[in-house]
């Protein structure tokens, strides 16, 4: 069968990176390698699926994501465990830039991979995977005797002032996060994870985003959001490997031993009054985040990682950060020096039915060692007061336990279910 | 009650005392008048704000009418300078107390529940045709002073 793999394979070897490295050229120098080396796309680079973490958190974020919630349909172990085996089997071929079957074997039979992401390569895709707090019990029955094994950080989200959330687009059982350079290729990934699973597991919810907005290494440049701000200064970076051990990677010594090597994730499908912004002068937007549109440096600065000062006043006796800045309520220091893994993406779902105006805003998805010490107390903070919060509004939420990663011929869970 | 009604009473008369106490410019009269559009188009076309007793039309009008009182103060800084955004403003104004008066009903309107997604995407939208103008004026009368 000739598919696109083999093609991208090809590239990878005539760009000169396959050697040595075998086939998985990635990681997290080798992927800021072909970044900036013209000659490989980002389309021909594989990010590698095994590994202590899982991949798609420290990984640095890709233009696009697709995210998919599932309820669990069986109440039995046994299905769960096979379920998992069988999405980390296809996730390492995808992710590899390979179909999960053939696309056109018997004639007879639907063919085995659906066929969309052929010749597309592997396009820097990774799959990551999570449990909510429903899969252990939760509010409901448990289904899966895995109400002891809950981490105690995986505490329900309290409600936040000015929620909105649809219960239908929040929570879930499992979540996959696929992020990649080609949004057809993260299409794929989800139908086919999803196809897999029909009848033991269903989509709950889908989000799909078209733009990072947040920067996760050092080296990529900071992107702007739907709102024309830069987003993301100040984030937390996967290449900075003593801030990713200390405040988002679970540490073996903390419980449940399960988890060591994991995360936490927590979505929030963030609409945006987009048509209220839109109005509101440049003054009021730049007062409202605490940056200068066009260069992203703070009130206080003149660039855009210039240091942001939260003490300075300006010459009317006020601070020039204002009090309600979203950078002043957000920043770490505001927060007993909380640092999140920001790897949200923009979105638009077309309009809104009821009043017409675009759907759309940013799928802020973060990383953490406890979002108890983590999003909880900062979305506290900004939903109490933050300026934005005149022009957003948390439409959807999602906590997800992510665990760590597995090396080939184990399986994602597996720390989890034996 | 009784205490809680009290106790309004007395908050909202000292509040009506307070107000007027603050010394307004004009930009931030116009920026206040597009400020009550937004709040129409955020919680009130939504039915979010009166989401019990869904009397959110109530709500709409008056902010329509307080936008419209704000729009009156500075206009006539507007009309020497801008007169045809002048005009397009007033026309905004109209259009949307125009498309309320389908949902009067008695001396107020039919309850929030009543009106259809075609209702809300109608009057949101003629929100925000009113307000984009709206939102021009704030520097066309610092620039008049």
């Amino acid at each position: 069968v000739t598919s696109g793999p083999v093609i991208s394979r090809r590239r990878l070897i005539t760009g000169g990176l396959a050697a040595g490295a075998g086939l998985t050229v990635g990681g997290l120098g080798g992927y800021g390698f072909a970044r900036q080396s013209q000659p490989v796309s980002p389309q021909t680079v594989i990010e590698p699926f095994y590994g202590v973490h899982q991949a798609g958190i420290a990984t640095a974020a890709q233009e696009r994501i697709q995210f998919a919630a599932f309820d669990v349909l069986t109440s039995k172990r046994d299905e769960l465990r096979a379920l998992l085996r069988s999405w980390t089997s296809a996730a390492a071929l995808m992710t590899a830039g390979q179909p999960v079957g053939n696309p056109a074997g018997d004639p007879n039979a639907p063919p085995s991979d659906t066929g969309e992401a052929l010749g597309l390569g592997p396009a820097c895709l990774t799959l990551t995977f999570g449990f909510g707090p429903s899969l252990f019990g939760g509010p409901g029955p448990d289904r899966f005797g895995l109400a002891a094994l809950r981490p105690a950080a995986l505490a329900d989200l309290p409600p936040f002032a000015h929620d909105g959330l649809d219960p239908a687009g929040s929570n879930g059982d499992l979540c996959v996060q696929a992020c990649t350079e080609d949004p057809q290729v993260a299409f794929h990934a989800i139908r086919e994870l999803a196809r897999i699973g029909r009848g033991t597991v269903a989509v709950r919810w889908s989000q799909l985003g078209f733009g990072r907005t947040s920067s996760t290494t050092a080296a990529q440049a900071t992107p702007r959001n739907l709102q024309g701000f830069l987003d993301g200064t100040n984030n937390a970076h996967g290449d900075d490997e003593l801030t990713m051990d200390a405040s988002v990677w679970v540490a073996a010594s903390d419980d449940p031993g399960w988890m060591a090597g994991g995360t936490y994730l927590i979505s929030r499908r963030i609409r945006m009054r987009i048509e209220a912004w839109d109005r509101a002068s440049l003054g009021d937007q730049q007062a409202t985040i605490g940056r200068n549109k066009l260069s992203g440096a703070p009130l206080t600065g003149s660039a855009e990682h210039d240091t942001v000062d939260l003490t300075k006043v300006g010459a009317d006796g006020k601070p020039v950060i204002p009090l309600i800045a979203h950078i002043r309520l957000a920043a770490p220091v505001t927060n007993g020096g909380i640092r999140l893994l920001r790897r949200g993406y923009s979105f638009t779902d077309g309009i809104d039915n009821q009043t017409g105006q675009l759907d759309g805003g940013l799928f802020f998805v973060c990383f953490q060692r406890d979002p108890r010490t983590g999003f909880v107390p900062v979305q506290t903070c900004l939903a109490a007061s933050d300026a934005l919060n005149e022009y957003i509004v948390h439409v959807g939420s999602g906590l997800f336990a992510i665990p760590p990663g597995t090396a080939a011929g184990g399986y994602i869970g597996r720390t989890l279910l034996g | 009650m009784a205490p809680i009604a009290r106790k309004l009473v007395t908050d909202v008369t000292q509040l009506q005392a307070l107000v007027k106490t603050v010394d307004l410019d004009p930009a931030t009269i116009a920026n206040g008048a597009v400020g009550l559009l937004n709040e129409v188009s955020a919680s009130k076309i939504t039915g979010t704000e009166d989401r019990y007793s869904h009397t959110d039309l109530w709500d709409f009008e008056a902010n329509v009418i307080g936008a419209q009182e704000a729009w009156t103060a500075v206009k006539p800084l507007v009309v020497s300078r801008a007169a045809d955004l002048a005009g397009t403003i007033d026309q905004g104004f109209s259009a949307v107390l125009d498309a309320l008066q389908p949902f009067q009903k008695g001396d107020g309107y039919v309850l929030f529940t009543a009106l259809t997604p075609t209702d809300t995407q109608t009057l949101s939208q003629l929100i925000d045709a009113l307000a984009d103008p709206l939102s021009q004026v704030a520097a066309i009368v610092v620039t008049a002073q």
